[in-house]
């Protein structure tokens, strides 16, 4: 499987009816059991492309398609939504189970897959709690459960983590390197905090912004798991240097920006 | 080599047909309606055609019979809506904010509140005679109490964050209250006042056909005793002007008061 990303473009209408081009020219695949994630500045368009491989927005020209797929199987893509997006009115266990109702699973298998999840993402306890419960940590563990559960061909993730505080989320980044090493799903992730890029993706790809445009890729060549490590400090750094050096004035320029359009 | 290509599967959910199909479906109403009549398959005392309804409210408007009643009608809801409102506001105001006058009041409006308005027509007309007093108290009874209690509960419902804010800067409480709260409060403020333009039509309407010579009203049921059907739904024509004219300035005024509410 694969997910190929070919020459996407977009552009929005203003309300003055001004075109506004968001991405521009996009060209990137996600190969199996990769993790890449995407890094830029607010109105770079992450999001937006993220939302076309979601298959939640029509792409202005271009496509986004699955390639190498087995005969006759159609692809699943779990989202993982920045403000979780859990229905306040479900239960965790109901939460996580949406996606299994959806693709028609018998409630016994539900259940067996719900459970495991519920153990793997560390929920054990709580299935029963409703997300308004629930601590910003535990709630976002829930909308990972939720896409996972449905095992699907490509993990997305949209900033998942960026409306936690920083302790929680050093703690939800390690828990995601573990959970991802057991399932080892296609991930595209998309951040703005570049440490985070650093600590998590095989392939940093960075954007540019107005129009978004890819202005350069980078392997992280440091086992995932070893990135804690103090041998590996310096070039984790280094790495971080080079991504903020390359989006800074970028950055400092969506600052100046009165509507931010993400 | 299987391939998928990803699609937009918001699109049903987010697609927009331009403004002109909504003129389209009035349009296409009306003429329907005019055919109906002219097939001659309702009696036109019934079912009066648009155009003769058209050219019967041109008659009136000529024969001034629709400028006098308009006027009279203005006076009553002008006057009652105003007086309403604003008593409204400075009761919802000081009840949602000070402890005590709540205690007070509270069980007072809350059993006031389901009383349907127009039961106290008779009584008010006993105490106020039956000139443009009582039908001007009916009014501004009927809009006191929506503006009231949803001015209360956008007050009660102000961020306490915003107020923490006022009072950690050592604002007094009338400057916290005037240049705080209010605003704070306003876009539940408004919903109270569209609320209660619906009702004090609604009021006019009915006082006027219980105990009154002019007014639109008054000439509906004038036109209904008569059997001249096309005068009376001419009279209903400019009633749902005035709605629709009332409920415009409300929507200018609103978006002219909250800016920061789009």
């Amino acid at each position: 499987m694969k997910l190929v990303i070919d020459n996407v473009s977009k552009s929005f209408v203003s309300r003055t009816g001004h075109t506004l081009p968001v991405l521009q020219d996009i060209n990137l695949t996600v190969n199996e059991e990769e993790f890449v994630a995407l890094v830029g500045p607010s109105g770079c368009g992450k999001s937006t492309l993220l939302n076309i491989t979601a298959g939640l927005l029509a792409p202005t020209s271009g496509s986004a398609s699955f390639t190498h797929l087995p005969q006759g199987h159609v692809p699943r893509t779990g989202i993982v939504f920045q403000e979780t997006g859990l229905f306040p009115w479900r239960s965790v266990y109901d939460n996580i189970a949406f996606g299994l109702e959806a693709m028609g699973v018998p409630r016994q298998e539900q259940k067996d897959r719900i459970s495991h999840y519920i153990n793997l993402v560390g929920l054990t306890g709580f299935e029963k709690a409703l997300p308004h419960h629930l601590s910003g940590g535990m709630r976002q563990r829930v909308g990972i459960a939720r896409a996972i559960v449905i095992n699907p061909d490509l993990l997305l993730m949209d900033e998942p983590f960026s409306a936690l505080d920083a302790q929680t989320r050093t703690i939800m980044q390690e828990e995601l390197v573990t959970l991802w090493d057991k399932t080892r799903l296609s991930t595209l992730y998309v951040t703005h905090n570049i440490q985070e890029a650093v600590m998590l993706a095989d392939r940093v790809v960075l954007l540019s912004r107005r129009p978004g445009k890819i202005s350069r890729i980078l392997n992280i060549g440091i086992p995932r798991a070893e990135r804690e490590l103090p041998q590996h400090t310096e070039e984790i750094a280094e790495y971080i240097r080079i991504i903020w050096e390359h989006i800074s004035k970028d950055a400092r320029a969506a600052l100046m920006e009165v509507e931010g359009n993400e | 080599m299987n391939e998928y290509k990803i699609t937009d599967k918001m699109h049903s959910w987010q697609k927009t047909y331009p403004v002109w199909v909504s003129a389209l479906s009035v349009i296409v109403l009306l003429i329907i309606w005019e055919l109906i009549c002219r097939a001659g398959i309702v009696s036109p005392l019934f079912l009066p055609s648009p155009t003769g309804i058209l050219s019967a409210l041109a008659a009136m408007v000529a024969g001034g019979e629709i400028a006098a009643s308009l006027a009279a009608s203005m006076y009553r809801i002008i006057l009652g809506f105003v007086l309403g409102s604003v008593i409204g506001l400075a009761v919802g105001l000081f009840t949602g904010t000070s402890a005590l006058i709540d205690r007070i009041g509270s069980p007072i409006v809350n059993a006031l509140y389901p009383i349907p308005k127009i039961a106290l027509l008779p009584l008010f007309i006993l105490w106020l005679g039956i000139g443009e007093l009582s039908k001007v108290t009916i009014i501004a009874l009927g809009v006191f109490f929506p503006v009231a209690m949803n001015t209360y509960s956008g007050v009660k419902n102000v961020d306490p964050l915003l107020i923490k804010v006022a009072v950690s800067f050592n604002a007094t409480r009338w400057m916290t209250l005037k240049k705080v709260v209010l605003p704070a409060a306003l876009p539940m403020i408004f919903a109270g006042l569209r609320l209660a333009a619906g009702t004090s039509l609604l009021l006019l309407v009915a006082a006027e056909m219980i105990a009154a010579q002019e007014g639109i009203g008054a000439l509906i049921l004038h036109y209904g005793d008569l059997m001249i059907t096309d005068r009376l739904m001419a009279g209903v024509i400019v009633l749902s002007l005035l709605g629709l004219v009332f409920n415009l300035l409300l929507q200018w005024a609103e978006n002219r008061a909250i800016p920061w509410n789009r």
